[in-house]
């Protein structure tokens, strides 16, 4: 029983509805997380807040079919684990978290337009 | 635990895991020496962090959220089960039994294969359990490693078992298993098709029919009947399986299959069917009569049941159920077909004696009001007094049935896509009659309301819900994404279920626990303020038998240990299929 069979066209629309809304709320204040990453004295809990949105994008992205948005978010997930657990947020690596973010906030952008 | 300390340490229930917390305030004011010296007065002797891992949580403690695993015990592991290992090449039947029953998944192109054996060969092997490897607590308690599940098969015709383990074959011939029973047949092969040319058919093993079984010939087999092609106007019957690569056709003219194992059939059409086992089709069973005393499946792609009737002491399972064009169809379980069969027949004379003898009696009193002919009341009197006397006989005949005539409250009707009118529903005496179409429809059995019930997805029409509402199918879905806790409510919703509440962490998700008391909480494992374990805890704390299901990322499926040691019930992995919601939802209501 796909999710396909399971539920009508409509109920998938508005399950993609919500999650994209959602996507767009934990994606709101990603630049502002990225730039206290850089600081410090922030970085530690700008880090564990950037985690726990990417885990949750992760996550809902791949309930309603966006495997795209749900393998970048695994993806920073991952890369904010390894920096946390290093306890090293260089410049280098946030730069690459910043790049792959906003691929993410593309890809959601890309989808909200698709879906209309 | 005095909360007002700087630190303190809780062990877990199963003395597997030591939990450091350290209060907020208390900075960096503890060592790692005090909190070590701690974990010996508490008698934890094994599993310890090194002093490194524990400075460096001492050092960052907000990061941790102010708890850290100190210690862990070794979990002792469970051995491995028991198996056999078949030294042929098993025919499907053998994986459904073993799985108790039949699913989805059978390849029709598989089942019948025959393969040979000699006198003497090793036919099966049985390997014994093993034991797992120990464990130890983290206050040193050693603890013995699991058994892994014992499993044996029967020995059965021509197959002896030496020294527990070898199974034997004592004459050359087929090896087969069926019903937890290796047995091996001797096996003759027709190359082609039964009819005039090798006339009816008797043998005690298996007989294996290259071709058809022609209109008006018989077949009988002390092991498996095997058909490459058709079942024709034929009347056949297997003390093993009969296994039939195309169809079944009787045609409806008093040929009946049966077998006193099961039947698989790539379809069954106007047929009389009868197995003492399963009866499983790969596409439809098309107004025939077909009776299980196991079940009646036809799950796979194309399954249909239409017209005719079907009847299955476990249960009937089919994606679809009656057409568009909205035969009768009529689908029985919960009894055992032919028990029913003798109690119908009983039943069926019972009323055609009431009849006559109703009939007798209205000529008697016009007779006497009429004419008064005593010869003609004489011998209406003889007629009933014969009529009652065969009518107590019947009663009592019944009785004697109605005793042996068990019904299985746990039967079942499962139509995977649709139910179409035209359909009826009878589990036990509950009739249902299908009057729309359908979706995801399960019929079972209420014992309390001593009725039947439709259970289904499909949210038109009111008498179409579960007619048990209430607090037994009522959730509490705990999770920080509004996007996951949507996608559940859908899911759960369409089943009947009652969502009682949605919170959004886990302190909030223990408070609605308190007031609501749902019968099973979905759970996610990552939150913030509280995670998924500490809130389990919690409600557990409230309700030690609460029904929790755990909602984890498949990163976090480490923690799904975590989860059961502390009390949860089941898990779903993230992203989930309606399919495994459902299943696990409904396997945690029954538990």
């Amino acid at each position: 029983m796909s999710r396909e069979n399971f539920f009508t066209a409509e109920e998938i629309r508005k399950l993609r509805r919500v999650t994209l809304d959602e996507l767009r709320e934990l994606t709101g204040d990603l630049d502002s997380l990225l730039r206290r990453l850089r600081e410090p004295a922030e970085a530690g809990a700008a880090a564990e807040r950037l985690g726990r949105i990417f885990h949750t994008i992760g996550g809902s992205a791949a309930l309603v079919g966006f495997e795209g948005i749900s393998d970048a978010g695994c993806e920073l997930e991952s890369l904010m684990e390894d920096s946390i657990r290093k306890k090293s947020f260089d410049p280098g690596t946030i730069d690459r978290i910043a790049d792959l973010a906003g691929n993410l906030k593309r890809q959601i952008a890309e989808k909200e337009t698709a879906e209309g | 635990m005095n909360k007002q300390e700087r630190f303190w340490i809780e062990v877990s229930r199963d003395h597997f895991t030591a939990y450091l917390h350290v209060s907020p305030d208390a900075g960096d004011d503890v060592a790692v020496k005090e909190v070590l010296e701690r974990a010996r007065e508490m008698g934890i002797v094994h599993g310890i962090k090194d002093d490194e891992k524990i400075q460096s949580f001492l050092d960052n403690i907000e990061l941790y959220d102010y708890v850290f695993i100190i210690a862990s015990g070794k979990p002792f592991t469970l051995g491995e089960d028991a198996r056999i290992v078949f030294n042929f090449e098993c025919d499907p039947r053998a994986v459904l039994e073993a799985e108790a029953g039949p699913s989805e998944d059978i390849d029709f192109r598989q089942i019948g294969a025959i393969t040979s054996v000699n006198q003497g060969d090793v036919v099966a092997k049985r390997i014994p359990a093993t034991q797992g490897e120990g464990g130890m607590t983290i206050f040193g308690q050693k603890l013995p490693g699991e058994w892994g599940t014992d499993i044996t098969i029967e020995a059965g015709e021509n197959v002896e078992l030496a020294d527990d383990k070898d199974y034997i074959a004592k004459i050359g011939g087929a090896p087969f298993v069926s019903g937890g029973v290796i047995r091996v047949d001797p096996v003759t092969v027709i190359d082609g098709n039964v009819d005039y040319g090798t006339g009816n058919i008797e043998f005690a093993g298996t007989v294996v029919i290259k071709g058809s079984i022609m209109d008006g010939f018989d077949v009988r087999a002390g092991g498996d009947i095997i058909v490459e092609n058709t079942i024709q106007m034929a009347n056949v019957h297997a003390g093993g399986d009969v296994v039939v690569k195309r169809g079944i056709l009787t045609r409806g003219k008093g040929a009946v299959v049966s077998s006193d194992g099961s039947v698989y059939a790539r379809f069954i059409e106007n047929s009389t069917v009868e197995a003492e086992g399963n009866v499983v089709v790969e596409t439809a069973i098309m107004n025939s009569d077909v009776r299980a005393n196991g079940s009646v499946v036809a799950l796979n792609r194309e399954g249909a049941i239409i017209g005719g009737q079907t009847l299955a002491f476990d249960r009937v399972a089919a994606r679809v159920l009656g057409s568009t064009a909205h035969p009768k169809t009529y689908v029985q379980a919960g009894y055992r077909h032919d028990v029913q069969k003798k109690y119908l027949e009983t039943l069926g004379r019972l009323g055609a004696i009431s009849k006559e003898l109703a009939k007798v009696k209205k000529d008697y009193d016009h007779v006497s009001k009429t004419s008064n002919d005593f010869d003609k009341l004489g011998e209406l009197r003889t007629a009933a007094h014969k009529l009652l006397k065969a009518q107590k006989e019947i009663q009592s005949d019944l009785a004697e049935i109605g005793a042996t005539r068990i019904f299985n409250h746990l039967a079942l009707v499962d139509v995977e896509d649709v139910a179409y009118p035209g359909a009826t529903v009878l589990i036990g005496e509950g009739r249902y009659i299908v009057r729309k179409e359908t979706k995801y429809a399960s019929f079972k059995w209420d014992s309390e309301a001593k009725n039947s019930y439709l259970a289904s997805f499909d949210e038109a029409g009111k008498e179409l819900r579960t007619t048990k509402p209430g607090r037994g199918n009522s959730v509490l879905i705990i999770d920080d994404s509004k996007a996951v806790r949507k996608t559940l409510k859908l899911i759960l919703e369409k089943i009947g279920m009652r969502v009682a509440g949605e919170a959004e962490d886990g302190e909030e998700g223990v408070e609605q626990y308190r007031q609501l008391r749902p019968s099973i909480v979905t759970l996610d494992i990552a939150m913030v303020r509280m995670d998924g374990i500490e809130t389990l805890r919690e409600i557990r704390k409230i309700n030690s038998n609460a029904k929790v299901i755990m909602i984890s990322s498949i990163r976090d499926r480490r923690k799904v240990l975590d989860c059961v040691m502390a009390g949860s019930l089941d898990y779903i992995l993230k992203p989930f299929v309606p399919k495994k919601v459902i299943a696990t939802v409904r396997s945690a209501l029954q538990s």
